[in-house]
This record gives C-alpha cells, structure tokens and sequence, in this order.
C-alpha cells in the first residue's frame, strides 16, 4: 500500500513558463510513501514542493532521500527544503561517494556562504550521509539494490523491493557504445547487457528519456538516452510500465507529447506490450 | 617468476578475451574480478602494470585506484583505465588519481598494446 509521486520530471534545469505547464518544470524528485517509510529519489527543484506538502502533514519527517549522482538538477533543491530545518526531523541522504570527495562534502559544498547564506550544519533537522557503491543493500527495511550507470562521475541507478512492487528508478544514462563487440581486433564488453540484467521483470521503470534519436546523435557522450535506447531497454527487460524520464529542457508539453507517441509507436512495430507514460509533475502512481 | 600485468574488471568474458590477447603478445598476466579483494592480492602479485576498469560492484575504479596508489610499494605503479565511460570529467579525474592512461572500450588492442609497451 502507498504510492509513488513526481514532484520534478525534468532534465539538467528548472524550466518554468507556459510552454512547461502540463509537464512541468522542475528538476528531479519523485516520492515514494510506502508502509509508513518516506523514500525521496533525487533532490533536484522538484523537493522544495514535496517539502511544503510534507510540512503541510504536520507530523514528524523520517526521509531517506537517494541521491543518483551529485549534478546539480538532482542536489539544488536541498538548501530549499524546510523539513530539513526543523529539529526533531531526521533526513539521511544516501549516495556515491567520490573518491576525492564524501557525499557530506558536495552536499554541503553547494551550502557554501559564497553560493547560500544558510549552512549545511546550520539545518535543524538531524542530517544522516551513507555512502553506497554498486551492491545490494538493506537499510531501515527498505530493501534495493544499485548499478553505476554511464554518466560522468559515480552516478547511481536503484532498485526498490517495495512490498508488493519493484520500482527501478535511473535517472541519467548514456547507452554503452556497442559498435564493437569483443573481438581479438576490439576489445570491450557489451555493457547494456548489465543494465538490461539489473532491469529485468520490474513492474516499473523510470528512465532517461531525454532525447529524440537525432538529437542523442548530436549529443553523444552528454550522459543521456534517446527514448527508443529506453523503449527497448524495456521491451528486452520485460518491464511492467516505462515512465519517460528526464525531459529535455529545450522540449515543450508539445515536444514530450510527441516523444511519448513515438515511443508508444515503437512498442507497437514490435511483437509485444509495453504500457508507457512520460513523467509528470504531479502524476501519482499507486503501489 | 613476475607478472607483468594485473587486469581488474568485474566482467570475466572481457578479462578472459584481453588476457588472451596481451598474452599473445608475450607478456604475463593475471586477472581479479573482484576489487575489493584485488588490494589484498596486488602485493602479492607485484605487476609492473595495472589495466583497471571503472564501474564494478563493492568499490568503483576510482576508490581502487587511489587505494592502490596509496599503498607504499603502489605509488608510482602505472595505472591504464580501461573504461566504457567516454566522459571527459571521469578521465580528468583518473589522471587526477594518478592513472597514466584513460582508454575507453570498445579499445583496438593495438592501442591497448602500445600503451602498455610505454611501462614495460
Ligand atoms: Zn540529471
Ligand atoms: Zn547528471
């Protein structure tokens, strides 16, 4: 029982304006409430609204907020949410850590006075930092398991064994370039087959939809998917629904429109099923 | 008798078809799967060169690779990425870390090779 909701869908930076309206424009947060537990994914312009609601709730906040990769559409909205500010809260970030520099570190290195007047250790709340790698993890009871995926720096996909759901969610990832596949000429692996494993049979997957496939070819090694990588990523994982994920800043509603319609066309060209959305701010899904 | 070479990478088809490979061209080399174990066998190995892949469970590349370089009989070892990742940040920081070389896969073995001639 619980559901999981998206508070920021879009890609690299908040897009607001009228052209955004229906997506919207804030940069990732989705939430997930399950069997009492708040789980936050991403703590991108999205947060600062989930905050608000939660202060709404008037009761107490445990969070555990997962931190794909520390670009700054997945860490800005931390200096914006209240819930962080009020004693008697605890919110514990989980992440990557580089190797020259902890999760703590670059979290609070955007709270540096020069960038926000207000301080990391000036936050109220009590502020937990757990640095993941690739592995399977038990914390607090909620049970997932994480990938690094191909985008600059330790960049985190996860998979949550939610009660009775499986939510895979990867937020910003570039396909492996497989034009060649080992040989005693190249030699490499083929290194989507790891992330076509780690999707497998999930009942949801959130993932990097970002470009249309003339544009992923003029944005090669940027970090992010066209839509029909994603598409069939999904199909030959066999997921229940893809959520296109991480809307171009440059796409209006019109444009991610169009995107979602040819995603779907794609799955229909093909001899299976495939349910698909694209992100929405606001959107809930029930678990 | 020394080893020239210790390639690290979770993905065995891969270790297997590079070791072939370098092992063609004369050298001798051992492979570790697992990099977390790897730092406990590197000093009893003792290679003249590292080939490290980047994204592997328990400890990514760039942990390994400092730890490695961390260790008094490691400092000056030389390191070769052999990454998927074709980001530019990631290369500037294995050569931050100390790595000589970032390649990234699918590498043309001969590439992978002259490198290699540069340490050995
Ligand atoms: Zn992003
Ligand atoms: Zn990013």
């Amino acid at each position: 029982m619980g559901y999981l909701k998206f508070w920021g869908v879009r890609g690299s930076i908040p897009t607001p304006g009228p052209s955004t309206m229906r997506y919207g424009g804030n940069t990732s947060c989705l939430e997930i409430q399950c069997d009492d537990k708040l789980l936050i994914l991403d703590a991108g312009s999205g947060l600062r609204n989930l905050g608000n609601a939660l202060m709404g709730k008037g009761q107490a906040i445990q969070a555990h907020v997962f931190i794909t990769h520390m670009h700054w559409d997945h860490i800005q909205g931390i200096p914006f949410f209240t819930p962080a500010y009020i004693p008697g809260n605890s919110i514990t970030f989980l992440g990557a850590d580089e190797a020259d520099r902890s999760l703590q570190s670059i979290i609070s290195g955007q709270m540096d006075p020069t960038y926000f007047p207000i301080e990391l250790d000036d936050m109220g709340a009590e502020l937990n930092f757990r640095n993941l790698s690739e592995d399977t993890y038990t914390i607090n009871d909620i049970r997932f398991e994480t990938l690094y995926v191909n985008h600059p720096g330790n960049a985190l996909g996860y998979k949550f064994y939610l009660k009775d759901t499986s939510v895979v969610y990867i937020s910003d990832n570039e396909p492996f370039d497989t034009s060649a596949v080992a040989s005693e000429e190249m030699l490499g692996e083929d290194g989507n087959q790891k992330l076509i494993d780690f999707v497998k049979d999930c009942d949801i997957l959130i993932h990097d939809a970002q470009y249309t496939q003339e544009e992923y070819e003029k944005h090669r090694t940027w970090g992010h998917s066209p839509f029909t990588f994603t598409v069939d990523v999904a199909l030959q994982a066999n997921v229940g629904q893809l959520v296109l994920f991480h809307h171009d800043p440059l796409h209006d509603d019109n444009a991610v429109d169009t995107i979602l319609e040819s995603a779907r066309q794609r799955v229909h060209n093909s001899d299976k099923s495939l349910n698909i959305i694209a992100a929405q701010e606001g959107l809930e899904i029930a678990l | 008798m020394s080893t020239d070479i210790v390639l690290i990478d979770d993905n065995e088809i891969h270790l297997q078809t590079t070791r072939r490979i370098l092992q063609n061209y004369g050298f001798s080399v051992e492979t570790l799967s697992d990099p977390v174990q790897s730092l406990e066998l590197l000093p009893v190995i003792n290679p003249r060169v590292i080939i490290l892949d980047i994204m592997m469970p328990g400890m990514d590349g760039f942990h390994l690779l400092k730890s490695i370089k961390e260790l008094p009989q490691f400092t000056d070892i030389p390191v070769i990425i052999l990454s998927g990742k074709q980001f530019s940040p990631d290369k500037r920081k294995a050569l931050a870390l100390g790595a000589k070389e970032y390649l990234t896969k699918p590498v043309n073995s001969r590439d992978l090779i002259s490198e290699i001639k540069k340490h050995i």
